[in-house]
């Protein structure tokens, strides 16, 4: 075994590393906010594979959102709900930094049920917890950007188009 | 009797906590009491069981099968740990069981005369993203966690790194991945910002503290330390920017591992056949 790195020396390098992390840091921090703004417009240049069945083994449920029974719409987005037929369709949405599955459930051509069925992205879950509500709410795929949790909130997007376009076909 | 018996406990655990595994089990005890609180119990509880049930059992289970001598399954509890606090807490029980079972069960495989060659844990993971679909989001690592935590993780990993020796690698490792996010934010920022920040500095630090520095999978030698960190970097890096998703940090762990019994294979090989028969 090597004889321990001096204190000295280990405190020197540690200093070295985070000025290295604090320059990427500092560098990234407006590319960081931009990426935030350009994702809240979701893109479409990124594939939406519609998957034909939930994931295997992955938690059935892990965040889920449904709307109230005297919900109305609060948004007065593109997309048109009334030729939605019911049921639940499932939908994946892929990102670079991996896939999200969704399930959304239709009832009377209207969104009522949005669940997060797998998450394959680096980022915690919990991170998108807020997306189902989001869709819910505006009966549209157009979610907010969760800042630090871009590529997950682009492919749950992603996925909840790809569950709204069997829906409407 | 039963006070020499107690006391003779305290001695052994005293000194077991004293070992670096020990003293690992100490650091991860604080770590999941802290991101456990905070992801919450309920979710976190039976997640953690599972794991640690899946690994400790299949290590009495391989050491009965292979006649070993028993041992307490001290590695089989940490490699379970970390196969908890990588997978999401919200996995299926049993796909962390069987995830857990596969990380125990690789040590007992993938071994040479030194050991095993791959961290059981990072092995694992890396399998079960195509074999169970599994996310990763190193909870356990704070990602979704106050500033304050990662201090915590830091300090934690720094008593350990220190009493097994491994600051060049982990040093090595930390510079050369920040370095090269750094370089590579010059031209295209939005390409690696994320990499800077929650979760994904949170994940890369507890690769390098708890898992690159796995003693059996990791070099002794201050130089094949810093060769190691700076491939197992390297690997990571070249693996995030090509889409490799949420196994480039495993990947990177991985590679350095095997690069390294590589050498080690290397360098035993030409001993042998210059000794006499």
């Amino acid at each position: 075994m090597a004889k321990k790195m001096p204190r000295r020396l280990v405190a020197l390098s540690s200093s070295a590393v985070a000025a290295i992390y604090l320059a990427g840091f500092v560098y990234t921090r407006g590319a960081d906010a931009g990426l935030a703004s350009v994702a809240t417009s979701v893109p479409t240049a990124v594939s939406a594979s519609p998957s034909a069945t939930a994931s295997n083994g992955q938690p059935s449920v892990v965040v889920s959102a449904s709307a109230p029974a005297t919900s109305t719409p609060t948004s007065t987005s593109t997309t048109t709900t009334s030729a939605y037929r019911d049921g639940t369709y499932t939908g994946a949405g892929t990102s670079r930094r991996g896939n999200v599955d969704v399930s959304v459930t239709i009832q009377s051509g209207r969104i009522a049920n949005v669940t997060i069925s797998s998450v394959t992205t680096q980022y915690p879950v919990s991170r998108i917890a807020s997306l189902p509500s989001q869709v819910v709410s505006r009966q549209s795929s157009q979610v907010d950007n969760i800042s630090g949790a871009t590529y997950s909130a682009q492919a749950f997007s992603l996925a909840v188009q790809a569950a709204l376009s069997k829906a409407g076909a | 009797m039963i006070m020499n018996a107690q006391k003779s406990l305290a001695e052994r655990a005293r000194r077991f906590i004293r070992t670096p595994k020990g003293t690992l089990l100490v650091v991860f005890a604080v770590l999941l009491g802290v991101a456990g609180t905070a992801t919450g119990w309920p979710i976190v509880l039976p997640h953690v069981l599972a794991a640690i049930v899946g690994a400790c059992l299949t290590e009495v289970a391989l050491v009965g099968v292979f006649g070993r001598r028993w041992a307490w399954p001290s590695s089989a509890l940490l490699s379970g740990l970390i196969v908890a606090f990588v997978l999401g807490p919200a996995t299926a029980h049993w796909v962390t069981l069987c995830v857990a079972m596969l990380a125990t069960a690789s040590k007992h495989v993938l071994k040479t005369s030194r050991g095993h060659v791959f961290n059981p844990a990072a092995l694992a993971l890396l399998v079960s993203i195509p074999l169970f679909a599994t996310g990763q989001s190193w909870w356990g690592a704070g990602g979704d966690l106050a500033w304050p935590f990662l201090g915590l993780m830091i300090a934690g990993g720094a008593l350990i790194v220190d009493r097994i020796n491994k600051f060049p690698l982990v040093l090595g490792f930390a510079a050369t991945y920040f370095g090269l996010f750094t370089l590579v934010s010059l031209p295209d920022p939005t390409a690696v910002a994320e990499m800077f920040r929650a979760p994904f500095v949170q994940a890369a630090l507890f690769l390098a503290l708890f898992m690159l520095t796995d003693p059996p999978t990791s070099p002794g030698r201050y130089l094949d330390q810093v060769w190691v960190g700076v491939l197992a970097a390297v690997t990571a890096c070249v693996g995030q920017l090509l889409g490799a998703g949420q196994a480039y940090l495993l990947l990177g762990v991985l590679v350095g591992n095997a690069a390294l019994a590589v050498r080690r294979m290397w360098q035993v090989a030409p001993a042998r056949r210059a000794s006499p028969a």
